[in-house]
């Protein structure tokens, strides 16, 4: 291309300058979004990627109502089947009332709280897989 | 039957005052079209919590739920219970998926999963329809709270209760609202609770007795006794909880509520401090249906049973601590009655006039009338008909089983396009807008008969008919979920072609699907 040249003595070296953008304060774009961009564009990753998700979060929801439910629709089988459970007493107050009126709700909130660790959990790893 | 008033018209005046004083506050904070709807979504979690129970603890929660323990005895129990399970319902299948979905409303997240206008419009009728179903019972409960503690004409409450709610509602959009409902959650806990610890305290020292047991009905005290007029308690006990359970997230106010949360994670928050809050309330009032029943054996003629709440302080003490107690009780109900009827109103007033009004206002006037002027004439729609409804129908069934009933059609109609809409890929436009008309059908055809009480009364076949009727769910939403379900896989064309998109957006944390 150039014919070759001989090498000289370069003159006094360039000064090196600063080149600054005026918009350093500007977000800069991401440079690398590879499990979102699978993820959106629905490609065959994303799509094994998005069954992956909505299945461990369909089975935690699942086990935690199955849980609940269990417990709540057992209370009144209890009570059919077991005539003696209807007429007990805790003190003054009758068992029943002291089941279903106060003790349900404990269980109900740390249910919840299960279900809200879990989902976090799994959020998380998630993001950890796409993100990789 | 007239107590000692004045008590009780202070305080259900200070909590009338104090609602509206509380929504001009926000009202100088709400600028914009968003703060209107769903306060700019900035609202943090606790906050937000406390304002969906003050929302949702409605007159059924403070004075029906008490009633009908009551009249029909220990399976009322599972009321309460099912509207707190309700929310954990919500919360593992829907709160965070419908958060990230970014819809204002139930007819925003049915066009943006299913795009589809016509479905839309489907669910905006029924939105509007469950809303004033429920608003109902709150207007009429306004009435005979009014009526109980003061002797005062039913019209005054129901008219009183109507006209702070709109102003409140109108003038300041959901961001006062939202301040205006936390505060309202904790002032319904202490009103509840307070005087429920006095009245214990009381039944303490007067020996402990207990309420008679066996009466000519049956025992009270006991579950699955069928102790009133309730046949069939076994399956009206499972129904009612299903109903309960499935229908709190298909009502219009609950799900708007969780639009003000920033994200996802912190719409899960939100419900955990939900369940955590109405627990710490619905200990409260079977207590007062329990006192009644040893205290007050019968009630004055004339008196329906969910006024219960407000006739047990005299009836166990009398003298000006009865009437204090019973002023707290009766500011308690109002505010019980005004934080139900706005978010209500809220809610509807929002679909009313995104899908009815806005645009036709727009078109009409040429852009010259801002939205919130739109929004406040969608609000007066919204309370006018169903205030109409409850001053022209006299109440037949009792307060609770009109707000389960509104439970009922919200669990065969919203909640299948919800939970379906959430977890399904294959859910076709057709598909889902079956389910909702089947559900939609057949659940309101019930109601519609049992309000009217068409079904008469009678043993066997007319009682299992009756019962069927009165605590559809158990057969209504089983049928919707099949239906959507079938015509889905029957029609796969309609499927929307970027349903597996949609999906992400509902499911990948905010840090993934915004790129971020």
């Amino acid at each position: 291309m150039t014919e070759p040249t001989t090498p000289r003595p370069a003159p006094t070296p360039p000064r090196r300058v600063r080149i600054t953008s005026p918009r350093r304060g500007a977000r800069r774009r991401a440079e690398r979004r590879p499990g979102s961009v699978e993820l959106t564009e629905q490609t065959g990753l994303g799509e094994v990627y998005l069954t992956a998700l909505l299945r461990a979060q369909l089975r935690l929801s699942l086990a935690v109502l199955l849980g609940v439910v269990g417990m709540l629709a057992g209370l009144p089988a209890v009570f059919l089947l077991l005539p003696d459970a209807r007429s007990a007493m805790v003190g003054p107050v009758p068992l029943a009332w002291v089941v279903v009126g106060v003790a349900v709700y404990p269980v109900v909130y740390a249910a919840a709280r299960l279900h809200v660790r879990q989902a976090e959990r799994i959020e998380r790893e998630f993001t950890d897989l796409v993100r990789r | 039957m007239t107590l000692d008033s004045s008590w009780a018209t202070v305080a259900i005046l200070l909590v009338c005052l104090a609602t509206l004083g509380v929504g001009a506050l926000g009202l100088r904070l709400s600028r914009t079209t968003s703060d209107f709807y769903v306060a700019g979504r900035t609202v943090s979690a606790p906050l937000n919590a406390s304002a969906i129970g003050g929302e949702y603890l409605s007159a059924a929660s403070f004075l029906g739920v008490a009633g009908l323990v009551y009249s029909v005895g220990t399976d009322m129990l599972w009321l309460p219970v099912g509207y707190t399970v309700g929310y954990l319902v919500l919360l593992v299948l829907v709160a965070a998926p419908l958060r990230r979905s970014g819809a204002y409303t139930i007819p925003d997240f049915a066009q943006l999963r299913l795009a589809s206008p016509r479905l839309r419009r489907l669910a905006s009728v029924l939105v509007i329809a469950i809303g004033w179903l429920y608003l109902m019972p709150q207007f009429q409960g306004a009435g005979l709270a009014l009526r109980t503690v003061t002797g005062g004409s039913p019209a005054v409450g129901t008219f009183l209760v109507a006209a702070v709610v709109l102003l409140s509602v109108a003038a300041g959009g959901m961001r006062s609202i939202t301040l205006v409902q936390a505060m309202q959650y904790w002032l319904k806990l202490a009103a509840i609770a307070i005087p429920a610890f006095v009245l214990v305290w009381l039944w303490a020292r007067q020996g402990q007795p207990l309420p008679p047991a066996t009466s000519p009905a049956g025992p009270f005290a006991e579950p699955l006794a069928a102790y009133a007029m309730r046949e069939h308690a076994t399956y009206s006990t499972y129904s009612t909880i299903l109903a309960l359970c499935l229908g709190t997230m298909g009502l219009p106010h609950v799900l708007v509520r969780f639009y003000t949360n920033p994200d996802g994670r912190a719409a899960r928050c939100t419900t955990l401090f939900v369940i955590g809050l109405l627990g710490l309330f619905y200990v409260f009032p079977p207590v007062y249906g329990m006192l009644a029943r040893i205290v007050l054996p019968s009630l004055p003629p004339g008196t329906r049973p969910d006024s219960v709440v407000l006739l047990l302080p005299t009836a166990m003490v009398g003298g000006s601590l009865g009437d204090l107690l019973t002023a707290v009780l009766a500011g308690g109900a109002f505010a019980a009655f005004l934080s139900t009827a706005s978010g209500l109103t809220v809610s509807v007033a929002g679909v009313i006039d995104q899908d009815l009004l806005a645009d036709r206002i727009a078109r009409w006037s040429g852009g010259d009338i801002p939205r919130t002027v739109s929004f406040r004439l969608a609000s007066v729609v919204a309370v006018a008909v169903p205030y109409a409804a409850a001053s022209l129908l006299s109440p037949t069934v009792a307060l609770a089983d009109t707000v389960a009933l509104a439970f009922a059609i919200a669990a065969s109609t919203l909640c299948p396009l919800l939970v379906l809409g959430v977890w399904w890929r294959r859910l076709s436009v057709r598909g889902a807008a079956s389910g909702l008309i089947v559900g939609g059908v057949l659940s309101s055809v019930a109601a519609g008969l049992t309000f009217f009480g068409v079904v008469p009364a009678g043993g066997g076949d007319a009682g299992w008919w009756r019962t069927l009727l009165a605590q559809p769910a158990a057969w209504t939403v089983p049928t919707a979920f099949l239906v959507a379900v079938v015509v889905s896989l029957a029609t796969p064309r309609s499927v929307p072609r970027d349903a597996a998109r949609t999906l992400v957006r509902l499911h990948a944390p905010e840090e993934l699907s915004d790129g971020r």
